[in-house]
């Protein structure tokens, strides 16, 4: 099937995956609105229905991959990239409703718009990797972002909860009004908002005043959606505050889909005048990885310790789209996956641990949990190491693609500048692994419910981390086919000539 | 039979050995704590039994690498599950195989809580090890390395003693500091590869055949040297070394002293100098290795003679010996080769016995302090007895087996560099001075304190531990040419290719102009 967007109904074909979420989603609201709440707890019905959304939503996913898209300035991009990160976030969603399911339980959640919320997030999500408007963009940002601000504060009965999202939404709405100003800017600069064509239209010899305000607003607001230093206060409070498996939603997926949009925007249609961005974005990837691996050394509370790591890991992903290149891009695929798999992981290990109301958060409560709880300390011991990326773990043969990458285009010292900050991170990871086996345990820990969902998550988790270490040869080959649809427009960013020169 | 030569000509029987401890012990995760102690000694000698024959069924004066094999892993990154071994790594091979039993006895009597975990430990350290001796793909022993940190860090961690922490992330962070920095010009090299040749490889034979520009060398032997000078470790990188050695349990000492040391001068050998000719032989480098392993031999052996702490003081003796096994390896003639190599291996033996003994008396007395002890060659004297010998071969008297690599990287190193040899050549004299008062103060003196009388002598497994060890101690020592003669080819190789590199230095900068030519000019700026 080809589509060309000459018919309206071909935006439908186009949106088929995010459509269908959409009717499910509010489907499953209004079912949830009149359906009979049994008093005791319990999954509630909806959050079953929302996996099964997932799963249709998939299969929409599945069907797209044998369309064809005609030309490359649709609004919708229907390309391997967004195929490839429409699973992702699809994947990084069923994991997270599958934790949430006995979190909600535990912790006295029973809306059901927790899960219709988390669809729509994703729905948000979806469309940002796919859009190749500026208002399309921006509107997707708009709906991730109303989603996930209200998932931050769910837990009403919570005061962190309420702060966490308030200091979100406030910093959120703010950054938000960045990127809005700076696509103003560059639709003055380039007089259109499709970047398809903005990237055709743009000369990169007459570059004007408006241009560059508007790409330096555009890498502020992104610097407050991924995180990056010095745009990243609210994060460790609002990763801390949220309902956890959120925080796990929050860590992996939502700096996913920022960062799809910003490869979309900074390295396919402004690609050209990559030598006006890098300075900027160069300076946020570096001060992104040396400032939380040096905070995070001093945490004790494991919730913000992670959340400085995956600040971290922000750092690292904009190491691979500086390098603007189509193994700059892969990479940042591929790291992407294992990340999610990683954090994911790591985070469902802290709810169990955590236990009834969040109570053990602290990395002094995992004295002695190699012994007592062997299981879920190996397991969360891997997703360390791989957040380390310490060989054979997914996390390893991510950052070698990342080294690669930026080696490649000539971003030794950045790859140094990785390098060395890994060094440190390794010791604030190295800490938990310390305090979970060479210290004696404190007080007992309570047995930690696994229930099946649970099991499921920690299984797949550790399964593609340590898959992807081992045998990542058609992860790689995926990776580095889902962009190749974008490699016509990064061909001619990194111009040897242009480096040497430098 | 005919299916065991065709093993042994394979790559199946390097692979065997570098997986079978990695399933052993996760095998032993889930073995009843009756049976496993039985259980890991049992895998550990299989392991050792397996690889025994390979002693003969290497062919003698062939440099190139044996047991080849290349197994495509990522295509995509031409990296290719390529192992083989050459001289180098036989010997070194068969002395991690040869220390693995060894080291499961000794933790029968030291090891008493989370053993399983333990076990598993030991042995997944062996994976490490072994792979990173055989591995002949940049990204495979990269990987070896790494895999080889968690284990020991573990060993050190839980099970050693009062500092073990502090101890264990120090050597943790170290050793990661230079491997990190080499990661960086593995892809710098991996990039070179894919701009000079077309396409992507990070096997060693492809790598060989790089032209990577002087200037560009410089960084990126500093780089690997860095790594493999940590682990070493070399003068002003080696505080890691006592600290992890005090407090490692007796069997950590033992293999991080025989053989992760080892890693360093192998990596040394196999990579830092013949990926960076230039570099290497370079007269400033030079110098500078130099005056660091002289720095190692003479300053340690002045801070080992005050050591209080026995453990200590044979990790600084370490310090020192591996100084002089780094004067061999970069003096570059075949003989001191051959001797910093055959001089790794006899470093592993005896310094790997001394741990042991020390383990024995710390067993005895829980204390490493040497003031605690005298006269033991009265209370206990086969356990002195073998002290004494040990000790003697580590101040490589004639006739036991740190004579031979001493002599051979001595008269090696003499033919070019006089008087560095000269120099090293005291840091015979000084571990006399070091070694000989400790042996003194520990078993011969009078027993001062009343407790020492009441010592056992070495019972059936300690014996059963220590008895190998001699064996090998002087069977080296009066017949060492059946392991020089393997050492030999691939030593020889080495020093001549090195030669030809530095006369074509001479000669003008031929090959300079060549490597500038082929490399256009967007090769990777550091800027």
């Amino acid at each position: 099937m080809q589509i060309d967007f000459s018919t309206h109904l071909d935006f439908l074909w186009a949106l088929m995956p995010e459509a269908v979420l959409t009717a499910t989603a509010l489907a499953l609201l209004l079912y949830d609105g009149f359906v009979k709440r049994s008093g005791a707890g319990g999954v509630p019905p909806i959050a079953w229905g929302s996996l099964v959304a997932i799963g249709l939503a998939a299969v929409a996913n599945v069907w797209l991959m044998g369309v064809e898209e005609v030309g490359t300035t649709g609004p919708v991009a229907i390309d391997d990239f967004r195929i490839f990160t429409n699973f992702m976030f699809l994947g990084a969603g069923a994991l997270t409703i599958l934790i949430s399911l006995d979190y909600n339980v535990r912790e006295g959640i029973r809306e059901g718009e927790f899960y219709a919320l988390l669809l729509f997030a994703i729905v948000g999500m979806m469309l940002l990797a796919s859009s190749r408007d500026l208002i399309l963009i921006f509107l997707s940002f708009e709906l991730m972002s109303l989603a996930v601000y209200a998932l931050v504060g769910f837990n009403r009965r919570d005061r962190k909860s309420a702060e966490a999202a308030l200091k979100y939404f406030l910093l959120g709405a703010f950054s938000s009004a960045f990127l809005l100003y700076g696509m103003a800017m560059l639709y003055a600069a380039g007089s259109t908002t499709n970047l398809g064509l903005m990237r055709q239209l743009l000369d990169p010899r007459s570059v004007g005043v408006a241009m560059i305000m508007g790409i330096a607003l555009l890498a502020i607001g992104f610097g407050f959606k991924v995180s990056a230093v010095p745009f990243h206060v609210w994060t460790p409070d609002a990763y801390e505050g949220a309902p956890t498996p959120v925080t796990a939603f929050l860590a992996a997926a939502i700096k996913g889909a920022a960062f799809a949009a910003f490869i979309r925007i900074f390295v396919v249609a402004l690609g050209d005048l990559h030598g006006y961005w890098e300075q900027i974005i160069w300076w946020l990837a570096c001060l992104t990885m040396v400032v939380p691996n040096l905070i995070a050394l001093v945490q004790d509370n494991i919730k913000r310790l992670l959340a400085y790591s995956s600040i971290a890991h922000a750092g690292y992903l904009l190491v691979a789209l500086i390098s603007a290149n189509e193994s700059g891009m892969a990479a940042f695929l591929f790291y992407l996956v294992a990340y999610t798999a990683m954090i994911v992981g790591a985070f469902t290990v802290l709810l169990v641990i955590a236990g009834q109301g969040d109570r053990r958060q602290r990395i002094s409560d995992y004295a002695g949990l190699g012994y007592s709880r062997p299981w879920a300390a190996a397991i969360l011991s891997l997703f360390l190491v791989s957040l380390a990326g310490l060989p054979p773990t997914g996390g390893f043969v991510g950052k070698f693609y990342i080294l690669r990458a930026s080696v490649e285009s000539g971003y030794v010292n950045l790859a140094v500048i990785l390098a060395v900050t890994t060094l440190v991170s390794y010791y604030y990871y190295l800490r938990v692994i310390v305090t979970m086996y060479m210290r004696p345990e404190l007080e007992p820990v309570e047995r930690p419910v696994w229930s099946g969902p649970l099991r499921t998550v920690l299984v797949v988790c550790a399964a593609i981390t340590i898959l992807l270490g081992i045998l990542p040869s058609w992860p790689l080959l995926k990776a580095r086919q889902s962009v190749e649809g974008l490699r016509q427009v990064a061909e001619q960013v990194v111009d040897p000539g242009q480096l040497a020169g430098r | 039979m005919s299916f065991l030569a065709y093993i042994y000509s394979s790559h199946w029987i390097l692979t065997f050995l570098v997986f079978f401890p990695a399933v052993a012990g996760i095998a032993c995760l889930f073995i009843p704590q009756k049976r496993l102690r039985i259980w890991a000694f049992g895998a550990a000698m299989i392991e050792f039994l397996v690889s025994l024959p390979l002693f003969w069924t290497f062919e003698i004066g062939r440099f190139e690498f044996q047991n080849i094999a290349a197994i495509p892993w990522i295509p995509d990154w031409g990296i290719s599950y390529s192992i083989g071994m050459d001289g180098i790594s036989l010997l070194l091979i068969l002395l991690t195989t040869f220390l693995l039993p060894i080291s499961v006895l000794v933790s029968w009597l030291q090891i008493t809580e989370k053993e399983r975990l333990y076990y598993a430990m030991l042995l997944l350290l062996g994976t490490g090890m072994l792979g990173v001796f055989v591995a002949l793909d940049l990204f495979l022993f990269y990987i070896f390395w790494e895999v080889t940190l968690i284990p020991m860090y573990f060993l050190i961690g839980v099970w050693g003693h009062e500092r073990r922490i502090y101890a264990a992330v120090k050597f943790f962070l170290f050793t990661a500091m230079g491997s990190l920095l080499m990661l960086v010009a593995i892809l710098v090299m991996f990039w070179l590869r894919l701009d000079q040749f077309g396409a992507p490889s990070l096997a060693y034979a492809d790598m060989l055949q790089l032209n990577i520009p002087r200037s560009l060398q410089f960084w990126m032997f500093a780089a690997f040297a860095l790594a493999f000078a940590i682990k070493v470790p070399m003068f002003p990188f080696h505080t890691w070394l006592p600290d992890a050695h005090v407090e490692a349990p007796t069997a950590g000492s033992v293999i991080l002293a025989a053989v992760l040391l080892k890693m360093g001068v192998y990596g040394f050998l196999r990579f830092a100098i013949p990926f960076f000719p230039a570099a290497a032989t370079d007269p400033t480098v030079v110098w500078i290795i130099f005056g660091l392993a002289l720095m190692g031999i003479l300053y340690t052996a002045w801070v080992a003679a005050v050591q209080p702490n026995m453990k200590k003081l044979i990790a600084y003796t370490s310090v020192a010996h591996l100084g002089f096994i780094m004067v061999g390896t970069f003096a570059l003639t075949s003989e001191s080769v051959t001797g910093g190599v055959l001089q790794s291996i006899n470093h592993g033996v005896s310094t790997g016995a001394l741990f042991i003994l020390a383990g024995f008396l710390y067993q005895r007395r829980h204390t490493y302090e040497i003031s605690a002890y005298g006269g033991l060659a009265k209370v206990i004297p086969i356990y002195s007895g073998c002290l004494v010998v040990v000790a003697l071969s580590s101040i490589a008297l004639p006739g036991l087996n740190g004579f031979v690599g001493e002599f051979l990287i001595l008269v090696g190193a003499f033919k070019r560099y006089p008087w560095v040899t000269i120099l090293a050549t005291t840091g015979v004299v000084f571990a006399a001075y070091y070694m000989l008062p400790m042996v003194r103060r520990a078993v011969w003196n009078e027993v001062t304190i009343e407790e020492n009388r009441k010592l056992l002598d070495l019972s059936r497994l300690e014996m059963a531990i220590i008895v190998p060890l001699l064996i090998m101690i002087v069977l080296m020592g009066v017949y060492p040419q059946p392991f020089m003669k393997r050492i030999a080819a691939s030593a020889e190789f080495l020093s001549d290719r090195m030669a030809l590199v530095a006369e074509q230095q001479l000669e003008g900068s031929s090959d300079e102009a060549l490597a500038a030519s082929s490399v256009p000019g967007s090769r990777p700026e550091t800027r």
